[in-house]
């Protein structure tokens, strides 16, 4: 029995990490790439969105690939933490 | 490491199926019926004339412009279109009205003028090809928005489902041409990898190409992050998306003025591109008219050339040559997608990998029944998961295509004249379809299959004969008159028929497989494995 | 008329492809390949290439490619729905595509 819950939370903790980090982490990419472009506005979002849907393939497939739930919720959220930070960083108008 | 990693991306590639499989389903076969819908249109509108009086552009936009006058004089817009190749067959006129109130919709109208009398003329009302396709974005009986979040998410299962798919595929090179009949699982196996990776190429862009369309809804927070978090600011990203060279919009002068000469601009744009799409006229009458006339070939990027004309600055000849890099990108995804661009041997191609497509994730619903089928004791009553999962197979697999079957026979049997005819050919399809899913609750596995089977077979093959009874439009008058286009949709739902009836067959005389009978026919393939 | 003869190239291209490998050339000649295996797999590529330059000759560059995916499909298609069903049909390309070299005691 205990073994079934441990799977069925694991499981969960999973898709939860897929569906709502991965998105976090598609739209921050996204922006930090959008930011990050040396182009006029809508070529700069575009090409970020078009990158943001392959991010959000690949961070599901991590939430369902890594082995132990840990590294997989740090896998995907310290990328998300640190793609924010860069496109605060490289936000137009303001820092560096 | 690797076992686990393929394991792990198998279990991903099973639920993604199992999940959302038959609205994928739903969404590949109304789709793919998209790349013939303006046959399909012609064939559900059979009032339209056979052959089409050949009619030069300017005199159809001379007709049309009259018309026009007698009808909206004070419109903010006409719309022409002429009659050209595929997508236009017969000349079509639209006009709005300016609205009464600010963000009120306008009114508007459109006819059909026939080519000989250039009086309008009415067809009956039907949603045809164009509706059956658009339903694999907008679904039915929803607005817009939730339809195009359940088709992204679906999208999103999908494009996740290709993926691992190529990932757990270990001998993707080695069974490229692999197929075993006839032994059960291994088959369904064998069907659900070929009908996926000969045609990957279509299928890895039709499900990304997919999100683009609706893109900006999707992740509206990378737009809003650039644009800013107004609606009116994210508008503005759209906008330019889906716009062609944008040119600035004039209003009413309120000054009459004659309008001007049209002949001399066709014959220009039709001088620069060829035939020509549409032609529109904003304000006409009015001195700030403006004239727009879009040629009718588009390219693989959605582009098409266009020529302007307004009283104050004359004629200007526009190509979409100046779109960004990032913009012409997007066009030529969108493109792709649509498929507008190709010519009759590309678009049948696009039509059989759709079909590849549909199959595949049929292929792929059975597979998981036949697997877990398998597994079972003899005695075994299947879980309650099984059983669902089989019937809603059944229904889907085989149900849908005769749903949209009966969307065609409804299309000839409600009368002509009758108002709502349009919504109730599609509530037809919808209602046959949910009774064919209910049809397997009872009745024994096979028999299901083997009775729909049987269904969809009649009702194929019989709409040609429908066809003749019901109308003048029948192979009979198609073929000798040489509009394939008609006869083709005649003959295509031959052949549907034929294939459904020949399956139904096979699975009649076949007895259930058994253990024994599987033993056998690995027996049989036996000189045909690899000598290790 | 051009539209077949695309669609040949492709399907002799993966013809070729096929016979070069083992599973295939058992089910059309009815034994394990003996001949080296560039040759078919050379004239399959070749096939391919043509069909290629057939697409892009009828429909530039840019449709040209994207025909050549979908013609791709379809050889693929017809040449495996040959070697389940019809695989002695395939036998005069296969001893074109090989170079005759007979083994003592093997029998064809």
């Amino acid at each position: 029995m205990g073994i079934e819950a441990t799977r069925a939370s694991s499981i969960l903790q999973r898709i939860v990490a897929a569906v709502v980090v991965g998105y976090a982490l598609a739209v921050t990419s996204g922006v930090m790439l959008s930011y990050a472009l040396p182009m006029p506005s809508f070529d700069a979002v575009t090409i970020g969105i078009l990158v943001s849907f392959i991010v959000y393939v690949c961070a599901i497939l991590w939430a369902f690939a890594s082995r132990t739930l840990w590294p997989m919720w740090m896998g995907l959220i310290l990328p998300t933490l640190l793609c924010g930070a860069a496109a605060w960083l490289v936000r137009p108008g303001g820092g560096g | 490491m690797k076992v686990a990693f393929r394991q792990s991306m198998a279990w991903l590639h099973t639920w993604c199926g199992v999940l959302v499989g038959w609205a994928l389903f739903f969404i590949f076969l109304t789709g793919t019926a998209g790349y013939f819908d303006t046959e399909i249109d012609r064939w559900m509108q059979p009032e339209r004339p056979l052959v089409a009086e050949a009619m030069s552009t300017a005199d159809a936009v001379a007709s049309a412009v009259r018309r026009l006058q007698q009808t909206s004089p004070e419109a903010a817009r006409w719309l022409i279109l002429p009659p050209s190749g595929r997508e236009n067959p017969q000349l079509r006129i639209v006009w709005n009205a300016y609205p009464k109130k600010r963000g009120e919709r306008a009114a508007s109208g459109g006819e059909y003028l026939d080519a000989v009398t250039r009086e309008p003329v009415t067809y009956r009302r039907t949603g045809g090809g164009q509706l059956l396709y658009r339903m694999h974005y907008r679904l039915h009986y929803m607005s817009r928005g939730p339809a195009a979040w359940i088709v992204g998410v679906c999208t999103m299962f999908m494009l996740v489902a290709i993926v691992t798919g190529v990932i757990v595929h270990r001998k993707i090179f080695r069974d490229f041409f692999t197929f075993r009949p006839g032994i059960g699982q291994r088959s369904w196996l064998d069907a659900h990898n070929m009908l996926a990776v000969l045609a990957l190429p279509f299928h890895a862009m039709i499900t990304y190409t997919g999100l683009v369309f609706i893109m900006y809804l999707y992740m509206a927070p990378l737009i809003a992050a650039t644009y800013g978090m107004s609606e009116q600011e994210r508008k503005s990203y759209v906008d330019v998306m889906f716009s062609s060279t944008p040119g600035a919009a004039t209003v009413r002068a309120g000054v009459a003025t004659p309008l001007p000469a049209l002949a001399p601009l066709l014959s220009e744009a039709e001088r620069q591109w060829g035939p020509i799409r549409s032609v529109t006229i904003r304000h006409p009458g009015d001195r700030n008219v403006q004239v727009f006339i879009e040629a009718g070939e588009q390219t693989l990027s959605r582009s098409v050339g266009e020529l302007r004309f307004d009283i104050k600055n004359g004629v200007r000849l526009l190509f979409d040559d100046d779109r960004s890099m990032a913009k012409t990108t997007v066009d030529a995804l969108l493109g792709l997608h649509e498929g507008l661009f190709a010519g009759p041997l590309l678009r049948w191609l696009y039509f059989v990998s759709g079909l590849m497509g549909t199959a595949m994730i049929g292929a792929g619903l059975v597979l998981w029944t036949v697997k877990r089928r398998e597994r079972l004791a003899r005695d075994d009553k299947p879980s309650f998961g099984l059983g669902l999962v089989e019937q809603l197979n059944i229904g889907t697999i085989v149900g849908l295509p005769v749903a949209i079957a009966a969307y065609f026979w409804a299309n000839r049997l409600i009368p002509s004249h009758f108002a709502e005819r349009a919504a109730w050919e599609a509530n037809t399809l919808f209602i046959v379809w949910a009774l064919l899913l209910l049809h397997p609750i009872v009745r024994p596995v096979r028999r299901a299959w083997i009775e729909q089977l049987g269904l969809a077979a009649a009702a194929y093959a019989l709409l040609p004969a429908l066809n003749a009874i019901t109308t003048d439009r029948h192979l009979g008058a198609s073929v000798p008159a040489g509009q394939w286009d008609l006869a083709g949709f005649d003959l295509v739902m031959l052949a549907f028929g034929t294939i459904f009836a020949v399956v139904a067959w096979r699975l009649m005389r076949r007895a259930p497989v058994t253990a024994a009978g599987r033993a056998r026919s690995y027996t049989a393939l036996r000189h045909l494995r690899p000598a290790k | 008329m051009m539209a077949l003869v695309i669609l040949m190239l492709a399907c002799a291209g993966f013809a070729g492809l096929a016979l070069a490998m083992d599973r295939p050339h058992r089910q059309v000649l009815q034994h394990a390949s003996s001949a080296p295996r560039w040759a078919p797999r050379l004239g399959g590529i070749a096939g391919l290439a043509l069909s290629f330059a057939a697409c892009v000759a009828d429909a530039g560059w840019a449709t040209g490619a994207i025909l050549w995916l979908g013609v791709l499909t379809a050889g693929a298609v017809i040449v495996a729905c040959l070697l389940t069903w019809r695989a002695h049909w395939l036998r005069p390309l296969a001893r074109l595509l090989e170079p005759a070299r007979r083994q003592p005691g093997r029998h064809s």
